[in-house]
């Protein structure tokens, strides 16, 4: 009870506790509690065959995990991977932003709608009919490039998919953003600039950019996160597949849990990912001042 | 020149949109298409030919509406539990000043960015002791999962209500209760217009913990019976575009019914 209250009145200890208590405790038994376990079990050997009599073996999973070849060919296809469709996104969700809030653009709001019906439909349809549409031998992709590009079996064709179809499912996260960011500011700004001769390009790097700096890191923050711990998008197209090629952490975390039943090495592979998200996160949130903003 | 201009617009816009619209708009007419004409049709055609309901009628008889039914069963009770779990704390967080109300407040916004995959694995083991592998463990999964970011997103809108109010309704002997679920909850109809559409969203696109805490084929939630068929390809095309058509539509309804509500909730988290 440090602060100044916004009001006085019913503040009694009870009922706040009554307030809170619920849902905390909902929270740690369901959400806090399986990654605290999460952190304990990545230190045992638990597996098939020590289901129930698994013991604690200290950091042995951590230095099979960083003595394995495969580990740091997994991490730079899981940095590769993060970098190019994060920076797609943003291209793509700039240009779009700013070419359909343009004011020569007539029937904006219409075509923004449209827009966003990637996201009118589940993501998990989507990445089937996507694997269809490029299937070699019955897909729409090659019979209208009229090329015979192995899609599935060749890795950066393969590559080059799950790129595609993550960004189609993701872009409109950020256009939704910068949107709403471009159309908040204030016609005058770019009316005066106008007067004072600025091209279209100097608007863009002087006053637009600028203004959307905030939003637009804390886009960079979510996309970030979110594509370093893809999973489905790339597990349901290509399973890491062609030959690993386009394995990342989250999909060889899933292979060990469930195809070799490692559960102590999958849970100390999904714990260095996870890791991984928090060191980008807290490099973007003081970059970007994110939380001083939304913690008040 | 403007008007060359003005076309030029609205060339690109169009363009834009068709490259965007082209795999929905594919898989509409796909599921028109019959599922009889060898087992994929490789032919394209930009209209639809020989339009035939077959494979609708292929899609009614298989599992599909139990898979649908599955996913419902866990869409209503999470999006239940998520706005009372959700709004007494957020509005706790928005109207009290208390010890160790910031700190809830970044555990809440950092834990957003931990990959679901860490907790997949001890929810299953979990949910095993408590017997609830099974629908109603997904749907406590799913609650907890998707509560960090509702919680500071209706925060954010209780905090654009003026505090007189509840100020005013409890002079008057209005319950607690009351306050929250009649008086403030409905003034932040935006943020709770949010919570169910991003709520509807989040489970019907999750697929690691539906794939992780299910185990009987029965009870698949369409996600997982649409990876699984995916897998092996041994649906017609044309079946499994109907498939999808189908298990859009009820998204497709909350979308166009809450669509005003997401801008300016996502706003909302960005800027403040």
């Amino acid at each position: 009870m440090s602060h100044k209250p916004p009001f006085s009145f019913f503040i009694s200890k009870r009922t706040l506790l009554l307030l809170l208590i619920p849902s905390i405790i909902f929270f740690l038994f369901f959400f806090i509690y399986p990654i605290i376990q999460n952190l304990t079990l990545a230190f045992t050997n638990k597996s098939l065959y020590h289901y129930y009599n698994y013991e604690f073996i200290g950091l042995a999973n951590f230095i099979k995990m960083f003595s394995s070849p495969s580990f740091y060919i997994v991490l730079g296809q899981t940095l590769l991977w993060t970098v190019c469709t994060v920076s797609l996104q943003i291209i793509f969700g700039l240009s779009f932003a700013l070419f359909f809030t343009s004011p020569s653009l007539k029937g904006g709001n219409i075509y923004r709608g449209l827009l966003l019906l990637p996201w009118a439909v589940p993501n998990v349809v989507m990445i089937m009919v996507w694997k269809g549409m490029f299937s070699p031998t019955f897909g729409a992709i090659n019979s209208v490039l009229g090329a015979n590009i192995p899609w599935y079996t060749s890795p950066w064709p393969a590559f080059l998919m799950i790129q595609i179809v993550n960004i189609w499912l993701a872009y409109p996260f950020l256009t939704l953003l910068l949107i709403g960011a471009i159309q908040s500011i204030p016609t005058e700004i770019f009316e005066s600039a106008e007067i004072w001769g600025c091209n279209a390009l100097q608007k863009l790097r002087h006053i637009t950019l600028p203004l959307v700096k905030p939003i637009l890191s804390y886009g960079l923050l979510l996309t970030s996160a979110t594509a370093l711990m893809q999973f489905p998008v790339i597990w349901l197209l290509t399973r890491g597949g062609p030959g690993g090629s386009t394995e990342v952490l989250m999909t060889w975390a899933y292979k060990e849990a469930f195809f070799s039943y490692n559960y102590g090495y999958h849970a100390a592979i999904a714990m260095f990912g996870a890791l991984m998200a928090i060191i980008v996160a807290i490099f973007i949130v003081k970059k970007g001042k994110i939380l001083e903003a939304t913690v008040q | 020149m403007s008007k060359m201009k003005t076309i030029a617009y609205q060339l690109i816009a169009i363009s834009i949109i068709v490259l965007v619209v082209f795999p929905i708009y594919w898989t509409f007419i796909t599921s028109f298409k019959t599922p009889r004409a060898g087992l994929f049709t490789t032919e394209f055609h930009l209209l639809p030919v020989n339009l035939t309901l077959e494979a609708y009628q292929a899609a009614f008889q298989s599992p599909l509406f139990n898979w649908l039914g599955n996913t419902l069963i866990v869409t209503i009770p999470t999006i239940i539990l998520l706005v009372f779990l959700v709004t007494p704390i957020s509005y706790a967080l928005s109207r009290y000043r208390f010890f160790g109300r910031k700190s809830i407040m970044t555990m809440f916004i950092l834990v957003q960015l931990l990959p679901v995959m860490i907790a997949a694995w001890p929810l299953f083991f979990i949910m095993k002791e408590f017997n609830l592998l099974n629908l109603q463990g997904l749907a406590l999964a799913y609650t907890a999962m998707l509560m960090p970011f509702h919680v500071i997103n209706l925060k954010l809108f209780f905090d654009t209500i003026p505090a007189e109010l509840d100020e005013y309704a409890f002079m008057e002997g209005a319950s607690l209760p009351r306050i929250l679920y009649r008086i403030i909850l409905p003034l932040a109809k935006s943020g709770l217009g949010v919570m169910l559409i991003l709520g509807f969203m989040g489970v019907w696109n999750e697929y690691v913990l539906a794939r992780t805490l299910i185990i009987d084929s029965g009870q698949y939630t369409f996600s997982v019976a649409f990876g699984e068929i995916g897998a092996y390809w041994q649906t017609p095309w044309p079946v499994f575009a109907a498939y999808s058509v189908v298990s859009s539509i009820p998204l497709l309804i909350v979308f166009i019914y809450a669509q005003k509500y997401l801008k300016k909730g996502l706003m909302k988290g960005a800027l403040k």
